[in-house]
């Protein structure tokens, strides 16, 4: 009854041995438990049994071969018994040199499955997982909602104020028009959002008499062919007044307040799509004719939407003019990372009552600035506003 | 409304017992000195003249050697209970109480049944130093097999003990030694208590407070200090570790936003690190702030009451640490 | 230890069918110590065997004197005392190959088969671990009332453990009804006991105890089983334990994949086989008269028929699901914690 040797697994990390020796030879007989053969292990040499009786009828590994273990190595069999279907599986089976896995490998995990039912994208603001939680359920916009305590920390209870705040949407009704908040518009928008709300804004309003000025540039525009307007007077009037007042000329990058030495004013320019301010750089440095002059090519510039980035990147103060429209008064967002904003209106013919107590028509211009409360406060505020009053007021000789 | 009665800690654990041992003769209580002298901590005062030598057993100073008993009598149809002085001590037994009182039910494919109860104490304060005053539950906590309880006060030890007693299974009951000469009121007569049960011992709605042993009750002081600063705490006192009541302390700390525990084992690896790692996948989304731990330093106890008392998790630590949570 | 010393059989007066019963027992172990062998080498048991081979006479001859009512614990060699207590060696067999039918459903091993339903109390995997364990038996047979005895098995490196001081201490000073046998085959792994212990005399440290100690040849089957019968009648009439220490030798090395050879020396091993106590047995129920060759060869054939019908009835039980890892811990069906 043939039966195979085969090399034995004695060791639980063995994977494979080597045939160190065959102490009996092709033919020889064995006998149950007689030694037939040593194997070495990377570790030792150990002896084999043969776990039957017979004839060593064939040897199918010689000396010195390594095979992996439970392979057959050799076949005992009786002396006429026909084995060579056994020789040829064992041949088979060494060709593949790999013995099967015992056990079909289940893993077996103890640990609860955790699924996130919300997923975030990076934020720089700590939110609890509590207020992430209320700001789904109640569809709030957590970049807009502001931190309720010193340490910046976004609560539950901040998402719910915010969101009583402003819980009213209006419904979409038959035959309104709805297009998508993106884009141009979105990116304004959340612009002036996190501005409103990340800068404490205070608001400064002055009457200026312009009756000066204006008379001064009308004059001055007769036979000329770049007409210098108002707005270009403001701007260059600004500009100077911003070198002598820096504590306004500031702006907040990285935690830290930046004092800058040129002056870079933005202008405002309304387009369909949204707010656009080009910046006349190196403002302090230009003569009134330059600053009409570039002005003038920037707006146009913008309407043509023809600026390029470094066009309106890099101001340090705006000015927004609504005074084309008549409006007489309004406030304007801060332009971060700016710290203040000047919102020009109007002018006005107004009757004004002189020191002498004598009623004349003057026309008054209200101007209003916005600061950011963090880096200025009232008396720098209104020391510029003063200042800058002055010098409209009473325009200086040598201006051109 | 049951009727109450005042007694020591150390008294409902005796009644405890005596109850049991009266009801079933297969109960025994053996270990050092619980015999004559009633117990190192009184906790065996009078049992020893009821039941006899046999039922009350004095053993020697051979804790591995005695554990290891209990589980042969365990397996062989007694149900005893084994008494170890301190929680310090159960690391003379590690094997017998490690490697086969909780494993052998399984590793014999549930042929085994092992109906025993031991009883250690834990707790510092009476300068006792390194080696005498670990609250070691959290190493029987890790491996698997045991169930573990951990009683705050006198009525919960005595229904907590008598379930104990009558599981089959091991059970390692742990009780604080500052504990055992303190009055409570308890229930008159005979009653259980289930394991798997925490119990709200103050409720509120500002901060979860898990705390074990006696420090739930300090808890609760520390809670009715902190009302009168508009902090409203709710307290939950565990009552067994294994099984473990996740349930309570989810609902609990869904409602309030914020969980703080409190422990006497050492921080490292201390057992409210688990149940915080437990809960985190049903709790994370309803959490305002991160979970805080009070436990003892990584530092074996120190002697002198100069530097012992600074390090023991207690009352005032709990006020002040939740007081900072709340500072804004 | 060199020479032969055996006493006639006919001085021991037991009857046949025990004498014969004793050989077929002996048998069954080495076949079934083979049997591991064979499977382990076909890789089909995993962790580590430790075989028996050589000292069957010891558990052979302890366990012809526990009833079903006594209980025993034995070591990570305890397939011998396994079989010598009539466990059932199919479920034996499946459960050293991890099968769902193996007596701890696979969760166990070789090293912690038990048997509750017989008193076999089980293997241990760490070293006199089983002594406590035994100790508390014996406690709580004496706390019943009843007249069971306990035998606690462990080896010559056991004795050095706590746990033997500690559990002796107790079992003399209660007078508890335990028998302790140590099979002192010399060795703990590669550790030879002259070299690591002042007394290599296991059997005289039962005089610290205040207990009798006895020390013989543990190849003598006969002789096993006479002392051993008197230290029951000991336990039973409540007199207290007995140390019993059995001289023998393992014939291959600590576990499979051992070769056993460089810690020991190869004369003082050949000398011991020559002793075998299946061998000499045979020997002498055959020149005394006592069976003849035919009755003997009956009986090994039947052992090795037992041994292979149980490692067919392993290799065709099933794997355990691996849901089932998580069952059996605690008792009453509970959530895991």
């Amino acid at each position: 009854m043939a039966k195979y040797i085969i090399m034995p697994k004695l060791g639980f990390n063995m994977k494979t041995g080597v045939v160190a020796g065959w102490l009996k030879q092709e033919g020889d007989s064995v006998a149950e438990q007689e030694v037939i053969l040593e194997v070495e292990t990377d570790k030792t040499v150990m002896e084999v049994e043969a776990q039957a009786s017979g004839i060593l009828r064939k040897i199918l590994i010689p000396e010195g071969e390594e095979v992996p273990v439970t392979l057959p190595i050799g076949i005992i069999a009786d002396e006429k018994e026909d084995i060579s279907q056994l020789i040829e599986e064992a041949y088979q089976k060494l060709g593949k040199k790999t013995p099967e896995p015992l056990t079909a490998e289940k893993p077996l995990s103890s640990a609860k499955e955790v699924t996130p039912d919300i997923t975030h994208p990076e934020r720089s603001k700590r939110i609890s997982p509590r207020a992430r939680r209320k700001a789904k359920e109640l569809g709030v916009d957590l970049e807009l909602v502001p931190a309720g305590s010193p340490d910046g920390k976004i609560a539950e209870k901040d998402v719910i104020a915010y969101h009583q705040e402003h819980k009213t949407a209006p419904k979409v009704a038959e035959g309104d028009r709805k297009i998508p908040y993106t884009g141009m518009r979105k990116i304004i928008g959340d612009r002036l959002s996190k501005s409103k709300f990340t800068a404490p804004h205070l608001y400064f309003t002055l009457s200026i008499d312009m009756t000066q000025a204006m008379a001064l540039l009308k004059k001055q525009n007769q036979g000329r062919d770049q007409r210098i307007s108002i707005n270009d007077f403001l701007i260059f009037t600004t500009a100077k007044v911003l070198t002598e007042q820096p504590a306004i000329n500031c702006s907040l990058l990285d935690e830290a307040i930046v004092y800058h030495q040129a002056v870079h004013i933005g202008i405002a320019v309304a387009l369909e799509e949204g707010l656009i301010v080009p910046v006349l750089k190196q403002a302090h440095q230009k003569s009134l004719v330059q600053v009409a002059r570039e002005t003038k090519a920037l707006i146009r510039s913008a309407r043509e939407r023809s600026l390029i980035p470094e066009d309106y990147q890099g101001g340090t103060f705006t000015i927004s003019n609504l005074g084309m429209y008549g409006i007489e008064h309004f406030t304007a967002i801060i332009n971060p990372p700016e710290a203040a904003i000047l919102a020009v209106g109007a002018i006005k013919k107004m009757p004004v009552v002189s020191e002498e107590g004598q009623i004349t028509l003057r026309s008054i211009m209200q101007v209003t600035l916005s600061v950011d409360h963090r880096l200025i406060d009232g008396a720098i505020a209104s020391a510029f506003l003063r200042q800058l009053k002055d010098h409209l007021e009473f325009p200086g000789s040598g201006l051109f | 409304m049951a009727k109450m009665k005042k007694v020591t800690y150390a008294q409902a654990i005796c009644e405890a017992i005596d109850e049991e041992m009266s009801r079933d003769k297969n109960i025994l209580i053996l270990g050092e000195d619980v015999g004559i002298l009633g117990g190192n901590f009184k906790t065996a005062v009078g049992l020893y003249e009821k039941y006899g030598d046999f039922r009350v057993k004095d053993t020697p100073i051979s804790e591995n050697g005695f554990i290891g008993m209990s589980l042969g009598m365990a397996l062989t149809g007694l149900r005893p209970i084994v008494e170890i002085m301190f929680s310090d001590f159960l690391l003379l037994a590690a094997d017998q109480l490690l490697n086969q009182i909780a494993k052998i039910r399984y590793m014999s494919g549930g042929q085994a049944k092992v109906p025993l109860t031991i009883r250690t104490t834990i707790g510092a304060g009476r300068s006792s130093a390194a080696q005498h005053s670990q609250s070691l539950h959290a190493i029987v906590c890790h491996i698997p097999g045991l169930k573990v309880v951990v009683p705050s006060n006198a009525a919960d030890a005595k229904g907590l003990l008598k379930t104990a007693i009558r599981d089959d299974n091991p059970v390692v009951f742990i009780e604080h030694k500052m504990e055992y000469n303190n009055e409570y009121e308890i229930p008159e007569g005979e009653y259980t208590i289930p394991f798997g049960k925490a119990k709200v011992l103050r409720e509120g709605k500002d901060i979860t407070v898990i705390a074990t042993s006696n420090l739930a009750l300090k808890a609760v002081k520390a809670a009715e200090e902190l009302a009168k600063e508009g902090i409203d705490v709710e307290v939950i006192d565990p009552r067994t570790l294994i099984p473990f009541d996740r349930e309570t302390l989810i609902t609990s700390i869904k409602k309030t936003g914020r969980v703080f525990l409190a422990d006497e084992g050492y921080e490292r690896s201390n057992i409210v690190a688990e149940i915080v790692m437990d809960l985190m996948p049903d709790i994370f989304y309803f959490l305002e702030n991160p979970p805080e731990r009070l436990c003892l330093p990584n530092v074996p106890l120190p002697f002198s009451p100069a530097l012992e008392f600074p390090l023991i998790p207690d009352q005032e630590k709990i006020y002040k640490r939740i007081k900072a949570i709340f500072k804004n | 230890m060199n020479k032969n010393v055996f006493k006639p059989i006919k001085t021991y007066g037991i009857n046949k069918e025990h004498l014969l019963k004793m050989y077929f027992d002996m048998l069954k172990i080495r076949d079934f110590e083979n049997a591991i062998t064979d499977v382990y080498s076909r890789g089909l048991m995993n962790g580590l065997a430790h075989l028996y081979i050589g000292e069957e006479a010891i558990a052979v001859g302890v366990c012809a004197n526990i009833t079903s009512k006594d209980y025993a614990l034995s070591t990570h060699r305890g397939h011998g005392h396994l079989v010598a207590q009539g466990a059932d060696l199919n479920k034996m067999m499946a459960e050293v190959l991890g099968r769902k039918d193996g007596y701890c459903k696979g969760k166990g091993g070789s090293m912690h088969i038990m048997d509750a339903s017989k008193g076999i109390l089980g293997a241990n995997g760490i070293v006199g671990a089983g002594i406590p364990i035994a100790t508390g038996a014996a406690f709580s047979a004496k706390y019943r009332g009843t007249d069971q005895v306990v035998v606690s098995f462990f080896g010559d490196a056991a004795s050095n453990q706590g746990t033997f001081h500690e559990s002796i201490n107790m079992a003399a000073a209660w007078k508890l009804p335990a028998v302790y046998v140590c099979e002192n085959n010399l060795f703990g792994i590669s550790v030879d006991l002259r070299k690591i212990t002042g007394n290599p005399n296991i059997a005289d440290r039962a005089v610290g105890y205040g207990i009798p100690g006895v020390s013989i040849d543990g190849n003598d089957v006969l002789e096993v089983y006479r002392v051993t019968k008197e230290a029951f009648i000991r336990a039973r009439k409540g007199e207290g334990p007995t140390l019993i220490e059995c001289k023998t030798y393992r014939h291959k090395g600590h576990h499979i994949g051992d070769p056993g050879k460089i810690y020991r020396l190869k004369q003082e091993l050949e000398d011991w086989k020559k002793r075998d106590p299946i061998k000499t047995f045979k020997e002498r129920l055959f020149k005394e008269n006592i069976a003849t060759k035919e009755e003997l060869k009956e009986i090994e054939k039947e052992s090795r028929q037992i041994v292979k019908h149980a490692v067919q009835f392993a290799e065709n039980s099933p794997y355990p699901d691996p849901e089932e890892a998580l069952e059996d811990l605690f008792f009453e069906l509970e959530e895991r914690k």
